[in-house]
């Protein structure tokens, strides 16, 4: 078994250590900026489904004003965000390098795309409920919390999971400036060096972190359909 | 209807024939002789001097910019391209090594002394760097494995490579000094360098930062030395169409003679200010 994989992979040895510290950083990155993520990308996307015109904290102001950040930072590819961020990282992280360094323009990356994914994913839910729920006499929070999150989930689910695996491609870029990762690995001793064998290695590691991210979503989502 | 269908579909594969034969680089015998060459970064404006000057050659040379220092060569080897100008000989001889590329260069060009360039917030001379300190590289290998040198030359660290073969971080052997050594994009670099105590960092990427002076330079790469004419940097062409019926090679010279004037020497002089040093 072992001389199989050595066969397959014959360089496996020579960067077998440059190839774990890049799966620890990507887990490190994927992690650490998806967490954060998850919460404001949550956040702001219900902000704007709440307060677009009819909906139950209508301000046309604001959401213009969300709306409007959102699209300009989602315009900006992701190489130039990190040099535009330089300054707020060193901020807040203390450093603007390295794995530490990469988390701040990912967060700020991502959110942008998953509010939008997210504001898609509440919006779906039936409109009739929300207006019951009113007349009920609920209050905002309660809705936002009792209708439109949990009757999402699903929904929610899936836009995760499609989130979760872009920032997965977003970590590949965070390599440049000496955070590592996978795709960085990828690229350097695969394209780079031409060491092809750890390219394709590189590549089924990742699929296995795609599939662990389908496979736990689609079980998610099984268990909160109704 | 019908009628129109077939009528479109002819003047599409006329259109798509025609495409392919300029696509050959084949011209006819009045129009000029159309040679693309691929270029990487922001420093080539000699080019467009040279563009020029062999204009009246009846030579339309097309600069081709590329982001990426993997594919250049791939493009020329493929046949995309006619020449490159891009690359030290190092570069050069390593890909040829990796990829089995038949290619060759036909000309020296210039030649970039790296420098180590201090943060000057943290250090302020090259025996300032400590154990813990960082130490930023590029990552590409053949700039990577030239600053893991440029380290060994300035007595941080020792490589266990023989010499001639392209070092990685992996093949350090020891460290003098125990810095950590942390790589970024070229491009990425000059934006780093507040994070670390000192990078290692390209001429061109210094100079578009303003770095490259002695005030930020605390060690230079001794550019006199045997080891330092595999840094020079090159003109490259397909070996295949040096050994064709001459009309190419014709065309590359008439490229190299424009390439190694005064004129061109003073555009160097006065855009790169001795970033770049001209060989010829």
């Amino acid at each position: 078994m072992i001389g199989l994989f050595e066969m397959i992979v014959p360089n496996f040895s020579r960067a077998s250590d440059a190839l774990w510290t890049s799966i620890v950083q990507t887990l490190q990155m994927l992690f650490g900026s998806f967490t954060v993520s998850f919460v404001l990308g949550v956040v702001l996307g219900v902000c704007l489904v709440v307060m677009r015109r009819g909906g139950i904290l209508e301000n046309p102001v604001l959401y213009r004003i969300v709306d409007k950040v959102i699209d300009t930072i989602r315009s900006v590819p992701f190489l130039i965000l990190i040099v535009l961020l330089f300054p707020l990282s060193r901020l807040i992280v203390g450093t603007a390098i390295g794995v530490m360094g990469a988390i701040v323009p990912l967060v700020i990356g991502t959110v942008p795309f998953f509010s939008r994914q997210v504001e898609t994913a509440v919006s779906e839910v039936d409109h009739g409920l929300i207006e019951a729920s009113v007349a009920m006499g609920l209050s905002p929070i309660q809705i936002i919390f009792r209708v439109y999150l949990r009757e999402s989930i699903p929904a929610l689910t899936r836009v995760t999971q499609i989130t979760a695996i872009n920032v997965l491609h977003l970590v590949t870029l965070a390599g440049a400036v000496g955070a590592g990762g996978l795709g960085d690995f990828a690229i350097r001793f695969g394209h780079q060096q031409g060491l092809r064998d750890l390219m394709w290695l590189t590549i089924v590691i990742i699929l296995v972190m795609v599939s662990i991210i389908q496979i736990v979503g689609n079980i998610v989502i099984k268990k909160t359909t109704h | 209807m019908k009628k129109f269908v077939t009528v479109l579909l002819a003047v599409l594969l006329v259109l798509g024939l025609a495409a392919c034969a300029g696509g050959g680089g084949t011209t006819d015998d009045d129009g000029p002789h159309v040679l693309r060459i691929g270029l990487v970064g922001a420093f080539n404006v000699h080019w467009y001097t040279i563009q020029e000057m062999v204009a009246e050659d009846n030579i339309q040379l097309e600069l081709v910019y590329f982001s990426d220092f993997a594919i250049p060569n791939r493009a020329l080897d493929a046949g995309d391209l006619d020449l490159n100008a891009f690359q030290h000989k190092m570069f050069l001889a390593n890909d040829i090594t990796t990829n089995g590329y038949e290619i060759q260069y036909i000309a020296d060009t210039f030649i970039a002394p790296m420098n180590i360039f201090r943060n000057p917030e943290r250090i302020s001379a090259l025996a300032d760097i400590q154990d813990g300190h960082t130490i930023a590289i590029p990552s590409d290998p053949t700039n990577g494995g030239r600053a893991l040198r440029l380290l060994e030359a300035a007595g941080l660290i020792v490589l266990g490579t023989p010499e001639g073969q392209n070092p990685t971080v992996l093949d350090i052997s020891e460290r003098i000094v125990d810095i950590n050594i942390i790589e970024g994009e070229t491009s990425m670099l000059p934006h780093m360098l507040p994070d670390v105590e000192a990078a290692i960092i390209s001429n061109p990427q210094a100079m578009s930062a303003g770095i490259i002076t002695d005030e930020y330079s605390i060690f230079r790469e001794d550019i006199t030395g045997p080891a330092a004419a595999n840094l020079t940097n090159v003109i490259v062409v397909r070996t295949a169409d040096l050994e064709e019926d001459g009309l190419r090679a014709r065309l590359f010279e008439a490229i190299v003679r424009a390439h190694h004037t005064d004129r061109v020497r003073d555009v160097f002089i006065e855009e790169y200010q001795g970033a770049l040093v001209p060989v010829w």
